[in-house]
């Protein structure tokens, strides 16, 4: 059927209109973008004091000296990846709400966010954008001197564990005043986590899937439903830690 | 413009009441909030930013509701904490750019933005330096400009200039005036010539409540023909300590002039002086306050 001319114009006027609205999408994507790396740059610069980057190449010095004096098995090489990151993890979300109680500036910050999880976004997702990066450097590494190995597992397991971390020392955070107690208790309970994760039954059966005698690498159901256990966990850590903040009393 | 805080009470989870029915209409202009430590003031600016809840009462701004539009509160409160230590990493004009993009204000308005506010606060010329490197006035200026980056209605500024050296101190004064167009800015203080050289309303309070609200020039009627001042010397000090209340003491060649107030001429030689608003609040706090308790 043919279109009579103010059809045709209406047409026009609904595809310009559609153009339009995709093209300030696009704007507006571009515009969250760079306002969400600018805050990422930012907070990165706040996160990294000296005493932080201290920690970091000191932690990084043990590592390289760990791995070329005495790893040679993957199961050694994915521990020490495991602790090396988090320990760097610790580092980084410990001074995330302490070091704002210690400046005072807790308070300005939460009344500068529209919602007091934003602030955990900000903040958590930075740190954790270092620690993924790392993560995946690590992880292409090590697929360098096994390669049999998927790096993408790695990643995924190591993201996951590390939230857990990441989201128990900012836990922490929020019952001290002191960074370096926030520290060092998380560093404790991540001591305790890191050696007996092998013995705790879920997680007993992801670290079946580095052990060295195995030869399959390919993830299996049990593997998956347990990384969805520990999902939940990041969740209901999440969440609690919102409640907390929410909760938290300034004065 | 107008806040009106209507009813609010405020007791923490250890039993202890923090603010006790307080009611207040807050207008356009500096708004002086004097009170001794920990009379309450702290918990007053942390619920009117929202980083508190009322254990009862309501909070208008211009007939809405603030804890009933939290997301909107945020983005027309402004708050300057007290005693606070900004990131020193960051250089002056990073730290503006940070907070703006926390507000997510774009790209465009916010370089304009930023460098308006450090006209303002007359920080322009240092912005490219680390706060590390700044003075206590510079940051309390500082701090101004990131409660003001969202061009907030209503400002609080909680003991801004506790810490600030004179001349510091009448430098950020000045700054407030100009602040304060268009906006209602709450200045929580215990510095007195604070008060009086800024707000055109206050409010005075102690333990929790209000005691007294109306405009400093009426307030200072409370100590017209009740302070004096007289001469001593040296060894009479500890005496004229016990029987009056003094407000200040001056070395004047070897002997001491002492200014007090009281409720009738303390001697034969005494002068009537002018009361300031200081001498008001003394006087306020030592027998007005005293005797409506008795009573």
């Amino acid at each position: 059927m043919l279109m009579n001319n103010s059809e045709l114009t209406l047409n026009k006027q609904n595809k310009i209109g559609n153009i339009k609205r995709i093209i300030n999408f696009i704007q507006r994507v571009i515009r969250n973008i760079r306002n969400i790396s600018l805050i990422f740059f930012y907070t990165s610069k706040v996160i990294f004091t000296k005493q932080v980057l201290s920690i970091f190449i000191v932690t990084i010095i043990y590592y390289v000296i760990q791995i070329s004096q005495s790893i040679y098995l993957a199961s050694q090489i994915f521990y020490a990846i495991q602790f090396y990151t988090g320990i760097i993890t610790i580092t980084l979300s410990m001074g995330l709400i302490t070091g704002e109680k210690e400046r005072n500036t807790f308070s300005f910050f939460l009344s500068s966010v529209h919602y007091p999880n934003q602030i955990i976004f900000i903040k958590l997702g930075t740190a954790m954008v270092w620690v993924l990066s790392l993560i995946v450097i690590q992880a292409y590494l090590y697929y360098i001197f096994f390669p049999d190995f998927s790096p993408l597992t790695m990643i995924i397991f190591s993201t996951i564990n590390m939230s857990v971390i990441g989201i128990t020392t900012l836990i922490i955070s929020t019952f001290t005043k002191n960074t370096f107690i926030a520290g060092f208790i998380s560093a404790v309970i991540f001591f305790i986590h890191f050696k007996l994760l092998p013995q705790i039954g879920p997680i007993n059966i992801f670290m079946y899937y580095f052990n060295d005698e195995k030869k399959t690498y390919l993830p299996s159901l049990v593997i998956i439903e347990n990384r969805i256990i520990v999902i939940i966990v990041i969740i209901a850590l999440y969440d609690y830690l919102i409640r907390r903040i929410r909760k938290m009393e300034i004065t | 413009m107008k806040l009106i805080i209507k009813d609010l009470n405020k007791i923490y989870q250890n039993g202890k009441i923090a603010l006790k029915n307080i009611n207040l209409e807050i207008g356009e202009s500096v708004f002086g909030l004097i009170g001794p430590n920990g009379a309450g003031k702290t918990t007053l600016m942390s619920i009117l930013t929202l980083l508190l809840e009322p254990t009862s009462g309501l909070i208008y701004f211009n007939d809405a509701d603030l804890f009933h539009h939290p997301e909107e509160t945020r983005q027309i409160i402004g708050y300057l904490p007290q005693e606070y230590d900004f990131y020193p990493n960051l250089k002056a004009y990073e730290f503006l750019h940070y907070i703006a993009s926390l507000y997510g204000i774009p790209k465009i308005k916010r370089i304009g933005l930023v460098d308006d506010l450090l006209h303002k606060v007359d920080l322009y010329d240092v912005r490219k330096r680390y706060i590390k490197t700044f003075s206590g006035g510079m940051k309390q200026r500082l701090g101004i400009a990131q409660a003001l980056i969202n061009d907030s209605k209503i400002l609080i500024l909680d003991e801004p200039t506790s810490g600030l050296d004179p001349e510091e101190r009448v430098k950020f004064r000045n700054a407030l005036f100009e602040i304060a167009q268009n906006r209602i800015l709450i200045l929580s203080t215990h510095i007195i010539k604070d008060v009086e050289f800024a707000c055109s309303d206050m409010a005075i309070i102690d333990e929790g409540e209000i005691r007294y609200k109306g405009p400093p020039t009426d307030f200072i009627a409370y100590a017209i023909g009740k302070t004096f001042e007289f001469e001593i010397e040296p060894v009479e000090l500890d005496e004229i300590h016990k029987i009056f209340c003094i407000v200040s003491c001056i070395e004047k060649n070897s002997n001491i002039i002492v200014r007090i107030v009281a409720d009738s001429k303390p001697t034969i030689s005494a002068n009537t002086v002018e009361p300031s608003l200081e001498d008001s609040y003394i006087y306020f706090q030592n027998f007005v306050v005293r005797k409506n308790a008795d009573e």
